[in-house]
């Protein structure tokens, strides 16, 4: 039989002694996730210190800075998942969407939420194609795959959820469908339309 | 202690060695070294820490703002921070192995080094952060098929809706301060979850002064947390980690 203890006299050491590495010397999404899961034991002392990271009001270009990091910090989660092309690709495509040369003030920067139901969606659907990407006012992300007559595009809105309108050729002319739904049912949605006829490369498609 | 085995998947979602020194630096100091690592990093955020200390009992209030360098390359997924009393290196997701991160961490120790000469170090942490992701089997996941580092709980508490574990131990080889952190996190991968694996080793007894002894150390370290991680993984996390790219 197993048998599990602790050692008497160590535990008895303060338990701010044990601080580790600092939290703030981790990235913000690991910050976050840390924090969510800190919650045990520690004691009432008599001194509270509050930290916090301030910055001055940003510029466009910061503002477009943070949300290509906020991005592809959020992409490295799943990098290892993913090949190394595909993930330099992509990060030039949001270099592209989020340039401060091509930017209109009005815009909105891309949502960082928005990104991570994209992220989802691909590996949901692992298409052959890598997408065309573009951005809504809201500053969600818009995937599109494009095949001849037949076109799909997919906005990833925040909170896992996804709305598409899909173009298809059939042979009284072309037909359109659109919908939303949680993304955990995307592929149930669209497979009755043949997903290959979108993500199937056309032979003259580099790969 | 285990031996190092590589993943061709790894479980690093963030790998952190820092350096604390006795000393604080200038604003201006730090300024200048910023600026030495532009050339690595091209990403530059000068942002400040306000801390607010209240001391209840003596009914004072200190206030404290320090200007500090977050420096990145392109890819956001290779990190320096410069604080005027500690630096930090950093490397995200996909981890390439720890010849390239020490190699690069050396690098960035050298230009302080140089910068600065001879600053007394109090304390050396490495701090691994690891995701296992593990498939849901309606809507559960098992924590005791992927990890030896787990809660027990009576059945009627079982499956528990979130959990977090904490645990602290001294070693002597390096003479360290291990904390290891687990709980279940979200997955970025659909149909996933995930368990936090935090592995935080921190030295601050005897700690060597010298660039090859610093160094020495820090080869121990990572075995060190190499076979804590070892431990505390079964054969299944290891069958996932062996596993490939899923999105071509």
């Amino acid at each position: 039989m197993m048998e599990f203890g602790f050692n008497s006299k160590v535990a008895s050491d303060a338990f701010d002694e044990w601080s580790g590495t600092s939290d703030e010397m981790v990235s913000n999404d690991t910050r976050k996730l840390l924090e969510g899961v800190r919650m045990i034991g520690h004691g009432v002392t008599n001194s509270k210190t509050f930290a916090s990271t301030s910055q001055s009001a940003m510029t466009v270009d910061e503002i477009l800075f943070q949300s290509r990091a906020a991005a592809k910090i959020y992409a490295s989660k799943v990098a290892m998942r993913m090949d190394p092309v595909w993930r330099d690709k992509l990060f030039g495509q949001l270099d592209s969407l989020l340039d401060p040369e091509e930017w209109d003030e009005l815009d909105n920067p891309l949502v960082t939420e928005s990104f991570a139901t994209f992220i989802k969606v691909m590996f949901l659907l692992l298409p052959g194609r890598r997408p065309g990407l573009g951005l809504t006012f809201q500053g969600n992300i818009i995937a599109v795959w494009s095949n001849g007559e037949n076109r799909l595009t997919i906005e990833c809105l925040p909170n896992d959820i996804a709305r598409w309108v899909l173009a298809y050729q059939v042979e009284t002319g072309i037909e359109r469908t659109a919908g939303e739904a949680k993304i955990s049912r995307l592929v149930d949605h669209l497979s009755p339309f043949e997903l290959e006829r979108w993500f199937a490369r056309p032979l003259s498609e580099p790969a | 202690m285990a031996k190092n085995k590589v993943y061709p998947i790894p479980p690093i979602t963030e790998a952190v060695v820092e350096f604390r020194f006795e000393d604080r630096q200038s604003a201006s100091s730090l300024e200048t070294l910023n600026s030495k690592f532009a050339k690595f990093y091209e990403n530059e955020q000068r942002l400040t820490n306000q801390t607010v200390t209240v001391e209840i009992a003596e009914d004072k209030i200190q206030t404290e703002s320090n200007m500090f360098f977050r420096r990145s390359n392109a890819a956001e997924d290779q990190i320096c921070m410069l604080f005027n009393d500690k630096i930090a290196i950093s490397q995200l997701a996909v981890y390439p192995g720890w010849d390239i991160f020490f190699a690069r961490l050396s690098r960035d120790w050298a230009v302080c080094r140089k910068f600065w000469g001879y600053r007394k170090l109090t304390r050396i942490g490495m701090r691994f952060i690891n995701r296992i992701d593990v498939p849901e089997k309606d809507e559960v996941c098992t924590y005791e098929e992927f990890l030896n580092v787990h809660i027990a709980l009576p059945s009627f508490l079982d499956p528990s809706d979130n959990y977090a574990l904490r645990v602290e131990k001294k070693f002597n080889d390096p003479i360290s301060k291990v904390i290891i952190n687990s709980a279940p996190i979200a997955s970025p991968f659909p149909n996933c979850g995930a368990f936090l694996l935090d592995l935080d080793l921190g030295c601050t007894e005897e700690l060597p002064q010298k660039d090859e002894l610093i160094f020495d150390l820090l080869t121990k370290m990572r075995h060190l947390k190499n076979s804590i991680f070892e431990a505390s993984i079964t054969n299944k996390t290891r069958e996932r980690l062996d596993d490939g790219i899923w999105l071509q």
